[in-house]
């Protein structure tokens, strides 16, 4: 008797929270919400060009300082330092950091100078959230900005957080470290060349005291056309009324709506803006995310395109052809693609329509050029004094080769960072 | 009575709500499936009564290098024995004076032996037997480089089989000088690979996919050498032919490699093979 008066409450009861629990389900199912049908896309997208947010935003430049103190900038012909170093560093946590030092160029010129250590360096500071994306790490220290990150051979247990501006020196205490698996990775055969830090008009430079022998490349140009860009990033909008407008070297790209290309044909290079997309300017990391989605969306190669720097003032991040671990310039006058994030939701790039995906045999397999010191008074006869030098950089020049139809050389040379501009030595010397 | 009725009522509408919501959870996680992309490919393919046996999803790493047929072979031919050996341009032409005899098991082991000779074979220690190559009148060894076998007449070698199942004599051509042109990147995956190779209209319907290879082939000649690169190997056997093609997917970007002068045809047979 009780129990059948029990049965249709309890029965009521059970449909009740199958009901919540299902509609639970729906409401955290991914595919329901707009949010993440969008991330979903770009996933997509992402498959297809096979570079991953960890692969684009690699350190630039790793160097290590023996027991002795002699530093070297690592390459390596086989397989990439730096994606190396990011797949076989072991997944420390950490949540103590502690400041040592600020504003002290002497002691952070020691810092870098530091025996048996391993140099991570990015051009320009990133955030710890940043790094504990691009790293798949657990680094969980007060968010801060850092450029370069300096390991310890012989102490797991501790690494440094560098910042060239302001000069900060922060010291943060590691778990589960384990610095044999940083050791693996330098017993690998590599290519060094021999390299001391120098300050130079209180920017940190790096100096090549000798003579240095680097590989010379060539590659198959491949050129994109605008057909494709236009296609892909224009006549997205259900009214694609896209107004296309040619003019003598350059055409332009209108949807009236949000998005405006103009593809400049003297130089191969596009102009892109947007103005409905979320770039959220907020967090240093969600903004890289967002420049990523977009290169993604807008989908140019991206097999050897690595980030090079980002300037917070501009907000504007430079993203160069590597090869071989060192940087490409004169690719463009600003790089591989440049994007410069106008507002929370809006921005424009510019990109070039060629990129170098095939590489053949070179005609010279490599090239010799002068040390850091040999350059600085080349400069100085030739009346660009050292005071106006804001930066020196190893690069690759790019060249188009004389006797192959699309084909580019990549030799490398000296490039020089003068009134906010990388120049190649040569121009400044008069040689160009 | 009142109260029970209203249970019962609400009992009734709770029990069709969820029925509903379940079926929208069912049809939610379908479309999810339908969105991952290349699994809805694979269905399709199905449909279209492609065989194919199933496709992994793993990502391998790999080099674009360059190398040529030089001279190394001209080099150790005076120390091979028991054979009559002439040059057809790079290519070492060998006649065995006493035919070797197979028997149908040990193919492989009798030939692993002879390769690794030597006396017998020049520079047979780069080379390793392909049975997916090799057919009833030619068994094929094939050159390796990084650990990965290389598809290409630049760099095999082909055993001549008579009628008697005897090995008359071979032909070889060996890859020397190999350069490494960048360093490793990550390819595509096998699955991937299929579903572009579909998505190119490169497979008919009813065909089947015999196998899958991960294996260098040649893109280009530039400068005097050949140049390779990562590509996904399908041999495609048609529904109503009992040839094999052989079609090559670019590794790196997913592309379909065109064989041929003007790089017209996807079959790359004659890139893998001498066809006589």
């Amino acid at each position: 008797m009780k129990l059948r008066n029990l049965w249709l409450p309890t029965s009521l009861v059970a449909a009740l929270l199958v009901s919540l629990g299902l509609s639970g389900m729906i409401w955290t199912n991914p595919a329901h919400s707009n949010l993440s049908s969008r991330t979903k896309v770009t996933k997509n997208a992402d498959s297809t060009s096979n570079t991953t947010f960890q692969d684009i935003y690699l350190p630039s430049q790793i160097i290590s300082t023996n027991a002795a103190g002699k530093q070297e900038l690592l390459t390596n012909n086989r397989v990439n330092v730096a994606t190396d170093l990011r797949n076989r560093m072991s997944h420390f946590t950490a949540e103590k950091a502690k400041s040592i030092s600020q504003g002290n160029s002497k002691t952070y010129l020691a810092q870098l100078k530091r025996k048996g250590t391993v140099l991570m360096n990015y051009n320009s500071a990133i955030s710890v959230n940043f790094f504990r994306k691009a790293f798949n790490n657990q680094l969980k220290v007060p968010n801060q900005k850092f450029n370069r990150m300096q390991f310890l051979l012989n102490d797991p247990n501790h690494l440094y957080l560098l910042n060239d501006q302001g000069y900060r020196i922060v010291r943060v205490t590691l778990k589960n470290n384990r610095s044999d698996k940083l050791r693996h990775v330098l017993a690998d055969k590599m290519v060094k060349h021999q390299v001391t830090f120098k300050l130079l008009n209180g920017k940190v430079i790096l100096n090549y005291p000798h003579n240095v022998k680097l590989r010379t490349y060539s590659y198959q140009l491949s050129q994109q056309t605008q057909d494709y860009y236009a296609n892909r990033i224009m006549t997205t909008n259900s009214n694609s009324n896209v107004q296309i407008k040619r003019h003598k070297n350059s055409t332009d790209y209108d949807d009236h709506g949000f998005r405006h290309m103009t593809v400049d044909e003297s130089t191969d290079t596009v102009n892109f803006t947007n103005y409905n997309a979320q770039i959220k300017s907020n967090s240093f990391l969600q903004t890289m995310n967002g420049i990523y989605e977009q290169l993604v969306m807008v989908g140019m190669p991206l097999d050897s395109v690595r980030f090079y720097s980002y300037d917070s003032g501009s907000d504007t991040a430079v993203f160069r052809t590597y090869a071989g671990g060192v940087p490409v310039f004169d690719q463009s006058d600003f790089g591989a693609i440049q994007m410069k994030v106008l507002d929370q939701s809006s921005y424009r790039m510019k990109f070039s329509l060629d990129s170098l995906q095939v590489p053949i045999p070179p005609v010279q397999s490599s090239a010799t050029i002068m040390s850091t010191n040999e350059l600085i008074k080349q400069l100085e006869a030739a009346g660009t004094h050292e005071s106006k030098i804001q930066g020196i950089e190893l690069g690759y020049e790019w060249v188009r080769d004389k006797s192959l139809p699309k084909v580019v050389d990549l030799s490398p040379t000296w490039y020089v960072k003068i009134g906010n501009q990388w120049e190649n030595y040569r121009k400044l010397i008069g040689q160009q | 009575m009142n109260f029970k009725r209203i249970q019962s009522i609400f009992l009734v509408i709770f029990i069709i709500m969820d029925v509903l919501l379940f079926l929208s959870y069912n049809r939610n996680s379908v479309g999810d499936s339908t969105a991952s992309g290349s699994n809805n490919i694979l269905e399709e393919m199905r449909k279209d009564q492609i065989t194919y046996s199933k496709p992994t999803t793993k990502t391998h790493e790999g080099y674009y290098f360059s190398g040529n047929n030089g001279n190394a072979l001209r080099q150790d031919a005076p120390e091979l024995q028991q054979q009559d050996i002439r040059f057809s341009g790079d290519e070492l032409v060998s006649e065995f004076k006493q035919p070797l005899k197979l028997t149908n098991g040990s193919v492989k082991q009798t030939l692993d032996k002879v390769v690794a000779d030597p006396g017998l074979i020049a520079e047979g220690k780069h080379y390793s037997y392909s049975e997916q190559l090799s057919s009833k009148s030619e068994i094929i060894y094939v050159q390796r480089v990084a650990q990965k076998p290389i598809y290409s007449r630049y760099c095999q070698i082909r055993f001549d089989l008579n009628g008697k199942n005897q090995v008359i004599g071979y032909s070889q051509n060996y890859l020397e000088g190999v350069k490494m042109l960048k360093e490793a990147s990550k390819t595509i995956s096998e699955e991937r690979a299929l579903t572009w190779l579909y998505q190119y209209n490169e497979i008919p319907n009813g065909a089947k996919v015999t196998w899958v290879h991960l294996a260098y082939t040649r893109l280009l000649t530039a400068r005097g050498q050949y140049v390779f690169l990562p590509t996904w190997v399908f041999a495609v056997k048609l529904n109503n032919s009992s040839s094999t093609i052989l079609k090559r997917v670019n590794a790196y970007t997913g592309e379909v490699i065109k064989t041929g002068d003007n790089n017209q045809t996807s079959n790359a047979n004659s890139e893998i093979f001498t066809l006589t």
